[in-house]
């Protein structure tokens, strides 16, 4: 299909940015999803924002007890940033895997959150991480919780007017394990596994179902992977069939939880 | 006429090398850098781009098209449609069944409806999207076996019967009757088969540039695998004699089967010549998926009766291959999954039922191993499960029964030249097995899911499973297939330079390489010039069949030799004696090995040039049903056979159902190796299409409709994906072809499918009857 016509604007701030938000002038950034929803008629904004030239949405920067992820950060940045490295190692991880290398070179960390793809390895690993999101309006800032900005496939908490400006993720990090099933460029199955810098341990279940699914245990022999399996809502499609993939989501928590124990 | 321009190379280059040498495909380095010129590389500064409107339903009627919106948009010159096809409406390899834009009815989802032309593709792009297309959508066909009910509804309103006596849906049936299949035996076996369809997963897309010519002709830059019968398409539909329709073959990026019919050959004609500018076509990634057909899915039933000691008794096949919504080459496809039903073994009494039907699915048609591929998973599968019946050791059951000169095939053919199955299977089970499964490995490339790092180890086991497969080389069934080879001898800048010049398409098999390397030996030059094949001179028959070293080689091989008695017939009137002389170094050397004369001196400012055809063998048309009684469904069909084998070791993580290929050994007759670089490089190549229908390769169709028209969704094994393998190249030599050589490209294709499957069951325990096998298949979830 192609691309029908849009304004395009290229502000150089975030302000700028939010003055020009609103139902019908969307964010762009690395345009791996929109365009392609544009293409198949899904979303038909009349204008778009190019946030590529907004500097301070592309900083990566460690606070007193947070570190900032600028939204505009593509996931090969985050996957190769020092800071992410020794701060939230599980992050680095989840983001080398991202489908492939044109996505990692081209898509944004704040782009694959915001379209809310439910198969993604970012929102699996955020919700693991505790970690907010930073929505900014021409009236209002305001933090959301990871498991609170999403709603469902393709739905977030985002209002129209706001852009999304960074990433928080409370320190110190969980450390764990992330697996993931993938045959296709996005995946199928993803389970991150950490220790609570608290005590306890949490299992996500994410990409598998319309929302991550999100569990603390105080032990990790608590787990119960197959309980976890009923809890996700697979769809059938072309990487497998509903049972097939609750069956790869109990054996991805087994082997999480054992390489967790293992120390792996 | 004005030539495009393409200022990158085309791999028609000099390489180097003579008869046996290994010898680098010049078109090689340039693909892997990017610099090739591929057809969807061509340019004209006045051409203008055409697109193709496409059918979104598997079954409608077209009730109107109304091109008036699409028409009016700026920057559009012409919307054409059926009515502006000014010759034949309908075009086909064999029967000519097929619109070139629909007319009252549209029977796959991707038809081509309308084309238009316009100066900026995406301007096309949006003239074609508001062409209104009215249909009465009807429910499509796509069940094949339920398809063959004389009470389905027909894909086509008037059958083929004319053609092949099926009736309904039935394109074709083809039945083979030998001996007696009522036997009884000691130990029978039934299974039931699926096999998914396969696409050639080519990566340059259907592509060319059509040029308007002075004379009202047309000239036709384009990626096919055959120039000549593109002419003959191409020709009947503008109502042009052949001699106005020219066509030069333009950078082929792969073909598989996938470039045997014509894609969007007649459409930027027309355009073309509605215009009068060059057109230039270019599929998408997508719309390539719609713009050539398919291997065929195939259903079978076999039922195997055996002696207690493993003797094959009798076997009974029946296969329905799905042909989709037109003929293209389905009746020959059908044909040969008939012929090669029970594999490379020895069974005197056999029953085999070969159907192809119209369904409203995607075309399909030839895909290297043609027709074999599918019951190769359907044999091999039996064999194996005749084994475990029967308690042997599944190589030494096919040993036992294993084909070899001399033996009759179902269609009663006797099999002349090497045959060499048992020895074949023997080197594949006699090579070194790899080293166990890594218990702690922390190398994920050497486990099941690779880097996705989805095991370390737990839930895999190993198995290794084999198979051997054969098909035909050649066109089959009385066709007369030949090629036509013209070579030139003459001195240029003081230097010998043969130059060879065929219509032969080279889809990256290495053909140019074996042509200089036939000329360079043959006439004893150094420099060979492969002149761009073109539909100046005759055909050169397909490139496929696994039949074009053979056919053009021959010819080029027979060119070559008219030029040598050229010039030994001019050494002679000079008085210099020639008997018995050969060319060797730019020179005449006599039969005790004297040189005789330099060639340059004597040719001087002469040219010496040869045209040959050359014909292979004549075949036999089967012999069909007529109500008599006897045997049925035979003749001697085939030109020549083609075998190979495969053992493959697979690690497999059965909870997770992924597989990861631990090491493939292979050994297949090519008769005499060429350019045993080549050789190699297509065992490797069709090992590794099969590996793909084994575990991922397969287009998803519901309700007609393509699921995953993408390389995001369907998946071809990449570098990761393939195993270490082991080649074993053996040269039997057939005295009946050229050179000796057997057609190399297609049987590692076949085999290995099987044995990638055999090595999954081995390690799973799991029966595993269709392919692509999936993870769930594995895992039973
Ligand atoms: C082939 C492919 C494979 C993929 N594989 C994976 C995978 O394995 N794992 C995975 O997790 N993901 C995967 N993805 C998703 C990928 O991560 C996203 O496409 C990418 O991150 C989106 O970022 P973008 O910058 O291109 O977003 P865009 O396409 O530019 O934008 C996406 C949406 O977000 C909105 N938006 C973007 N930025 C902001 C902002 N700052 N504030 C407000 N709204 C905003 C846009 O308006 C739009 O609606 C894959 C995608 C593709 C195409």
């Amino acid at each position: 299909m192609p691309l029908p016509a849009f304004t395009l604007h290229r502000p150089r701030s975030a302000a700028d940015a939010i003055a020009l938000l609103d139902e019908d002038c969307l964010a762009y950034s690395g345009g791996t999803e929109l365009l392609m929803a544009m293409r198949m008629g899904l979303i038909r904004p009349t204008a778009l924002v190019d946030l590529k030239r907004i500097d301070e949405l592309n900083t990566i920067t460690l606070g007193a007890d947070r570190l900032l992820i600028g939204a505009g950060a593509s996931h090969d940045r985050v996957a190769g940033d020092a800071l992410v490295a020794e701060h939230a190692a599980l992050l680095a991880t989840a983001e080398r895997l991202v489908g492939n290398a044109r996505v990692r070179a081209q898509g944004s960390i704040g782009g694959n959150i915001c379209f809310a793809e439910p198969r993604s390895d970012v929102a699996t690993v955020l919700v693991a991480l505790d970690a907010t999101v930073l929505l900014q309006s021409a009236s209002s800032r305001r933090s959301v919780p990871a498991t609170e900005f999403f709603l469902g496939p393709y739905w977030t908490a985002r209002e129209p007017g706001e852009l999304l400006t960074a990433i928080s993720i409370p320190l110190p990090a969980p450390a764990g394990v992330y697996l993931k099933f993938q045959t296709v460029e996005r995946p199928t199955v993803a389970v991150a596994a950490v220790a609570l810098p608290e005590g306890g341990y949490r299992i996500v279940v994410g990409a598998v179902g319309d929302l991550p699914v999100s569990a603390d245990y105080a032990q990790l022999t608590a787990v119960d992977a197959a309980d976890l399996a009923a809890r996700v809502e697979p769809v059938s499609d072309l990487t497998g069939s509903e049972r097939y993939k609750r069956h790869v989501t109990e054996v991805f928590v087994r082997r999480a939880v054992a390489a967790l124990a293992g120390g792996r | 006429m004005s030539v495009p321009t393409t200022q990158r190379p085309t791999g028609t280059e000099t390489a180097t090398g003579r008869l046996g040498d290994i010898t680098l495909l010049p078109d090689g380095i340039p693909k892997v850098t990017g610099d090739f010129a591929y057809s969807s590389d061509l340019w004209m500064d006045d051409m203008l781009w055409g697109v193709t409107l496409r059918s979104p339903h598997p079954r409608a009627r077209v009730r109107s098209i109304d091109i008036g919106a699409a028409l009016a948009t700026a920057g559009v010159t012409a919307v054409l449609t059926h009515e502006d096809v000014p010759g034949s409406k309908y075009y086909g390899l064999e029967i000519a069944d097929q619109p070139v834009l629909a007319v009252d009815e549209v029977r796959y989802t991707g038809e081509p409806v309308a084309i238009v032309a316009a100066d900026h593709p995406e301007t096309a792009r949006r003239a074609a999207a508001k062409i209104v297309v009215d249909y009465e959508v009807l429910d499509p066909i796509t069940d094949s076996r339920a398809a063959m009910s004389p009470d389905s509804p027909l894909v086509h309103a008037t059958p083929t019967q004319d053609h092949y006596p099926g009736g309904g849906n039935i394109l074709r049936h083809v039945r083979i009757r030998r001996g007696d299949p009522t036997l009884t035996a000691d130990v029978v076996v039934t299974g039931e088969y699926d096999v998914g369809m396969q696409d050639q997963a080519f990566l340059g897309p259907e592509s060319g540039l059509a040029v308007p010519a002075e004379d009202g002709g047309v000239d036709l830059f384009i990626a096919t695998q055959w120039l000549h019968v593109d002419q003959r398409q191409v020709a009947e539909s503008l109502g042009l004699p052949e001699d106005k329709v020219r066509l030069s073959l333009a950078g082929v990026g792969g073909a598989f089967g996938a470039r045997e019919d014509v894609s969007m050959q007649i459409h930027a004609c027309l355009l073309a010549l509605r215009t009068n500018k060059p057109i230039k076509m270019v599929y998408s990634r997508e719309e390539s998926f719609y713009g050539h057909v398919h291997r065929h899915p195939a259903t079978m039933r076999y039922e195997h009766g055996a002696n207690r000691d493993g003797t094959l008794v009798y076997v009974k096949c029946e296969v329905v291959l799905d042909g989709g919504a037109y003929a293209s080459s389905s009746p020959a496809v059908v044909s040969n999954a008939a012929s090669f039903a029970v594999g490379p073994y020895n069974c005197d009494n056999v029953l085999i039922d070969g159907y192809i039907l119209y369904t409203n699915n995607p075309p399909c048609g030839a895909m290297r191993g043609f027709g074999a591929v599918q019951v190769c998973f359907g044999h091999e599968s039996q064999m194996d499960k005749l084994a475990a019946a029967l308690g042997i050791d599944p190589v030494e059951l096919r040993i036992h029964n294993a084909m070899a000169e001399g033996s009759l095939m179902p269609t009663g053919q006797v099999v002349e030249g090497a045959a060499p199955v048992a020895e074949l299977l023997r080197r594949v089970k006699d090579a070194p097995l790899p080293a166990a499964a890594p218990t702690d490995s922390y190398d994920l490339r050497a486990l099941p899911g690779g880097v996705s790092n989805t095991t370390h180890g737990e839930g895999v086991r190993r198995g290794v499973g084999y198979a051997v497969g054969f098909k035909n080389v050649g066109y089959s069934e009385g066709f007369d297939d030949f090629s036509t080879a013209r070579v030139r001898l003459e001195v240029v800048g003081g230097e010998l330079v043969a130059t060879v010049h065929t219509a032969a398409a080279e889809v990256g098999q290495g053909l140019i390489t074996v042509m200089a390397q036939i000329a360079r030996t043959e006439l004893g030059v150094e420099q060979v010039i492969n002149q761009p094949a073109d539909t100046s001179i005759g055909t050169a028959g397909s490139t496929s069949a696994s039949r074009q070293t053979y056919c053009t080689g021959g010819a080029v091989q027979a060119a070559c030799e008219a030029v040598r008695d050229g010039i030994l017939a001019m050494a002679s009137a000079r008085g210099l004696s020639v008997e018995g002389a050969a060319l060797r170094d730019g020179k005449i050397v006599a039969a005790d090995g004297a040189a005789v004369a330099s060639v340059a001196d004597l040719l001087g400012e002469e040219i010496v040039e040869e045209t040959r055809e050359f014909h292979h063998r004549p075949t036999e048309p089967l012999t069909r049903d007529l109500g008599a009684p006897g045997d049925i469904g035979q003749g001697a069909a085939h030109l020549q056979f083609a075998f190979a084998a495969h053992r493959v070791v697979a690690d497999v993580d059965v909870e997770l159902g992924l597989v990861r290929l631990v090491e493939v050994t292979t050994a297949q007759d090519v008769g005499k190796a060429l350019n045993p670089l080549s050789v190699v490089g297509q065992i490797q190549g069709g090992t590794t299409q099969g590996i793909g229908l084994a575990l991922m390769e397969e287009i998803q169709v519901k309700d007609g409709k393509i699921r995953n028209p993408s390389f995001t969704d369907y998946l071809i094994p990449t570098i990761l994906d393939t195993p270490p393998m082991q080649v074993q190249v053996l040269e039997l030599g057939d005295p009946h072809a050229p050179y000796g050589l057997r057609g190399v490209g297609e049987p590692p294709t076949i085999s290995s499918t099987p044995a990638v499957v055999s090595a999954l069951r081995a390690a799973t325990g799991r029966p595993l009857t269709r392919v692509p096998v999936r993870p769930e298949h594995i895992t039973g979830t």
